[in-house]
């Protein structure tokens, strides 16, 4: 028995000793990319793009874990508890990071990140079946007006980046829909394929998967590949921006951080990663790492701000 | 014709087979792992298909899909720890078998089950996948409330005798569907304040637990009151003869069928198939009072049923371009990676891609059969392992399985806490497949219920029902499935 | 009185009562309109369950005993229970590895193997495969503590 015991000091001695001296150049052993959503879907994908273009220039594997539950707040939770130390990151979107602490008390906060940098960026886009009875915005508020309550909207998930838009574009006209909660986007689009449902607001990669066209985008800017109104057209000063942004945990240091920006920013400025996206039918966005910050704080004041808007009456 | 012939053509080359032939391996292996399941094993091919022919690319990912499928089953026969969730339902009657000496012969049934209910729900896809795919756009949320509730009878079935009890365990399910963030509201329910419980119980996460980690704990006790010899033996994978199908077909049709349709309907995948099936088929063998033992019926219903959902899933993903479950949506987003824009012009645009998956998903499944012998041989090898040190890895394989599926820490959690209820529950003389029932319908269940309340806003119950002529089919089918029984046992206990 | 049928079927009720006082529990700090209240349906479950409940402990009470004689709770199940409880609250903090083979080794020595040596070396061995598996395979990242 001793004999045993002895054996197992010495092993762990020895191993003690051999992860103690191994403080070498980073990166010196994979590193995870925490993805708060499914595989496949559209937070998935551009996260699998970004990190095998980044791993090449790395030369150490980025591994995508994919941590799914409670809308994108449990895997953000894992990234902000995640050890500092440059082998965690994380690949979120807006909704997760500005609109969920909102809504309940997350263990995050605005003040929980380090920005790595911006990865894409797509505007909201309220769509509706090409088979519909209007054919554009102004036909459609027309003749919801005059049936409050009958036109039903899909929402993937209360209060999240499917709902808020179309509630604010809803007092804008002074709509009523009814909004009906599913639990993914491919359900919805069958519901507005049998028409059950008549709108559905989601990232513009959608308007080219499934039978529906674009009646407006929320954004300010136009964005050049979608024929389609834009909310400063209608006066709706409201931005519903969908971004997705490489992120940190807190307390990164500062080394590890700049290693992390130079190589993303690399491969988000590069041809491969641009028509990569593009046939994801997002844009590339890029922001060095301390504007994106200071914008994600604006961001998350504006949302919580929308949100309340959304709520009152 | 000609599209035909080409995409017979790049199918059957040799690098699409040996990538067809890989898929199914990994898959197999990787299914066979508790607790990850087929959507793990695709998302972790994904990285490969990136440098590939689009349809060579379908053949590994469909190769997977069907491969996972069977390793699940292998596992859950020989060491009564489902590989995968769908895999829950053969454990049941397949670990019995393997206890009596007849492992092998029970990998047979379920390699056999599997490979004809894959083979009919291809034959569907092909012969009439946009007329299907148009019956799936008429399932709303009050045929699919209907049809949750036919699965939920599924409970009554399974419980054979012990009625009461299984009511019960269902219940428990249904309330752990429950725990995790409301459908309705952005409210947590039933989350005792623990943040890291809202994101719900994972279905893998219970399964696991339910199953592998109660038995480990129940062995360790039933191993000194047994007598010594009654080891797992040796299991050659054996194929059922030719008679040993009599009475059986009805069974392996009705599985398949079901399968079918549930992979069709988007929002209900393999794990839904299995159980819906082996209920039927309990409710209706002329052997159901031998479900538990060893009967193979059993078997053929959960296994060509689990199959037959790859079929039935891609039918609305390639006509309509709307995933039928998990893992055809990631199919589907391998498309949009290599160019292709699935939707309901797929079919217009590129009938050659959409040929060579029916005919990939085809091969796929008949690979299936030299891969399962192999991974049998390999499981054999291994289970020679003395028994306790077997249980001593399987416990630690099990919880890893459960954290890899969804990669949240607290899974490890909910598997053990899950194993040990479950355990003590089983014990008491709950029946353990109704838990599992109601959890991975519950979640379903209760949106369409909401989804129900939404819809029919001011109209009368009457008048909302009465607007759709499945759900009234969907409700009355239900409601004999409860009377029938009912009636069969006091017809028999006055002829008596 | 069959004691299982009687005692399960108090926890039931008692379960029911316990999830039905965090029915009132709601810290909905957003309310969208035409909401559907989120306890209706688990509390029509819960009424369920404590009616089911008290069926079962009333049969059990009129039933005969029933004799098993494999206990459900003996030094082994208990040992693996408390065993599996250690490895759910260390998994975290000490990675998986460390945790892993503790549990690996415990379940054994409970389920009765006694050769310690061999059994210490097939835990190491089998764990650094099943890191390599998941690691390089499967790649999926496993917790690592303080140690590796």
């Amino acid at each position: 028995m001793n004999k045993i015991f002895k054996k197992m000091g010495l092993t762990l001695a020895c191993v003690l000793m051999v992860t103690g001296s191994a403080f070498a150049a980073y990166p010196e052993r994979p590193i995870t990319m925490i993805v708060p959503f499914g595989a496949g879907g559209s937070n998935d994908l551009p996260a699998r793009v970004l990190a095998g273009l980044m791993e090449k220039k790395l030369g150490q594997p980025i591994v995508i874990q994919n941590v799914v539950g409670a809308g994108g707040t449990q895997g953000t939770t894992q990234i902000a508890q995640a050890k500092p130390d440059g082998y965690t990151i994380g690949f979120d979107p807006t909704g997760a990071l500005c609109l969920q602490p909102h809504m309940k008390k997350l263990p995050y906060g605005v003040d929980s990140f380090q920005f790595i940098g911006m990865a894409t960026q797509q505007p909201v886009v309220l769509m509706t079946s090409k088979k519909a009875s209007w054919k554009n915005l102004e036909e459609m508020v027309e003749i919801v007006k005059k049936a409050p309550g009958k036109y039903r909207v899909g929402i993937s998930g209360v209060g999240n980046m499917s709902h808020v838009p179309v509630i604010a574009l809803a007092k804008h006209y002074g709509l009523q829909f009814r909004y009906v909660p599913y639990r993914s986007t491919p359900e919805i689009m069958k519901e507005i394929a049998a028409d059950r449902l008549q709108f559905h607001a989601d990232m513009p990669v959608a308007l080219s998967q499934y039978d529906v066209y674009g009646l407006i985008q929320f954004s300010d800017k136009k964005v050049d590949n979608l024929p389609m109104p834009n909310s400063a057209d209608i006066g709706l000063n409201k931005n519903f921006i969908m971004w997705q942004a490489c992120i940190a945990p807190k307390g990164i240091p500062t080394d590890i951080l700049k290693i992390l920006v130079d190589t993303m920013r690399e491969v988000v400025n590069s041809k491969e990663y641009a028509d990569a996206i593009h046939r994801l039918s997002m844009n590339v966005w890029w922001m060095e790492p301390d504007e994106a910050q200071k914008f994600y704080e604006k961001e998350f004041v504006s949302y919580g701000e929308a949100l309340k808007d959304a709520i009152g009456k | 014709m000609d599209m035909i012939l080409s995409a017979l053509a790049e199918v059957l080359s040799p690098f699409a087979l040996i990538m067809n032939l890989m898929g199914v391996m990994i898959g197999m292996i990787i299914g066979a792992l508790p607790g990850l399941g087929s959507v793990v094993a695709i998302s972790i091919c994904l990285p490969f298909t990136f440098g590939m022919e689009p349809l060579q690319a379908m053949a590994l990912l469909l190769g997977v899909y069907c491969g996972s499928n069977c390793g699940g089953s292998i596992a859950a026969v020989l060491i009564n720890t489902p590989g995968t969730p769908q895999a829950a339902a053969t454990s049941i009657d397949g670990f019995p078998m393997a206890r009596l000496g007849k492992g092998g012969k029970a990998i047979g049934w379920s390699l056999s089950a599997s490979i004809i209910g894959g083979l009919f729900s291809c034959v569907v896809l092909v012969v009439a996948a946009p007329t299907v795919a148009s019956f799936a756009l008429r399932f709303g949320p009050l045929e699919t409330f209907g049809l949750i509730l036919m699965g939920l009878t599924c409970i009554s079935s399974v419980s054979g005798k012990k009625q009461l009890q299984g009511l019960i365990a269902g219940l428990l399910g249904l309330l752990l569907a429950c725990v995790g963030m409301s459908p309705f509201t952005p409210d947590a329910r039933f989350t005792f304040g623990l943040y890291a419980l809202d994101g719900g119980m994972d279905t893998v996460a219970v399964i696991v637990g339910v199953f592998a980690i109660a038995e480990v704990i129940d062995r360790s006790e039933r191993m000194l009151h047994e007598k010594q010899g009654t080891v797992i033996n040796v299991n050659k994978l054996s194929m059922p003869k030719l008679s040993e199908y009599k009475g059986r077909i009805w069974n392996l049709i009705k599985s398949s069928i079901i399968g079918t349709i549930v992979g069709i309907l988007p929002g209900t995948g393999a794990t839904t198939a299995a159980f819906i099936a082996y209920g039927e088929a309990q409710r209706s063998s002329p052997r159901r009072d031998k479900f538990g033992t060893g009967e193979p019926d059993s078997i053929i219903a959960a296994e060509s049923s689990n199959n037959a959902v790859t079929g039935g899933a891609l039918v609305p993903s390639l006509a309509l371009g709307i995933p039928g479950d998990p893992v055809t949506a990631i199919m589907l987003a391998t498309f949009i990676l290599h160019g292709i824009t699935p939707g309901v012009r797929l079919m217009v645009d590129n009938p050659a891609v959409v040929y060579g998956i029916f005919i990939a998903l085809a091969v796929a499944n008949l690979l299936m059969y030299p891969c399962c012998c192999v991974t049998t041989r390999i499981f054999n090898y291994l289970l020679k392992t003395p028994e306790p040190i077997l249980m001593g890895l399987i416990t630690v394989l099990c919880v890893l399985g459960a954290y890899g599926s969804r990669g949240n820490f607290n899974d490890v959690a909910v598997t053990i806490g899950s194993g040990i209820a479950a355990y003590i529950l089983r014990r008491c003389g709950f029946p353990m497949p109704p838990i599992v029932i109601g959890l991975v319908l519950g979640q379903q269940f209760e949106m369409s219920i909401g989804q129900m309340l939404l819809y029919k806003a001011d109209m009368s119950w009457w008048t909302y029902i009465a607007q759709s002529p499945i759900a009234m089919c969907l409700f009355a089918v239900t409601a004999l499935i409860l009377i029938v029984p009912l009636v069969r046992h006091k017809m028999s206990s006055q002829a008596a | 009185m069959k004691k299982q049928d009687v005692i399960s079927g108090i926890l039931c009720v008692g379960l029911s009562l316990i999830l039905y006082t965090q029915t009132f529990t709601s810290d909905a700090v957003i309310v969208f309109e035409d909401n559907i209240n989120p306890m209706q349906y688990p509390r029509a479950l819960i009424a369920l369950l404590a009616f089911l409940g008290s069926i079962l402990t009333i049969r059990g009470l009129l039933q005969k005993e029933d004799k098993t004689d494999i206990p459900i709770f003996s030094r082994r199940t208990l040992g693996i229970m408390v065993l599996l409880l250690v490895y759910a609250a260390i998994f975290n903090a000490t990675g998986f590895f460390v945790s892993s083979v503790i549990a690996c080794f415990g379940v054994s020595v409970v389920m009765g193997w006694r050769r310690l040596g061999i059994l210490f070396a097939a835990c190491i061995v089998a764990l650094i495969l099943i890191w390599a598996l998941y690691t390089y395979i499967l790649r999926i990242p496993l917790p690592t503590g303080t140690l590796f």
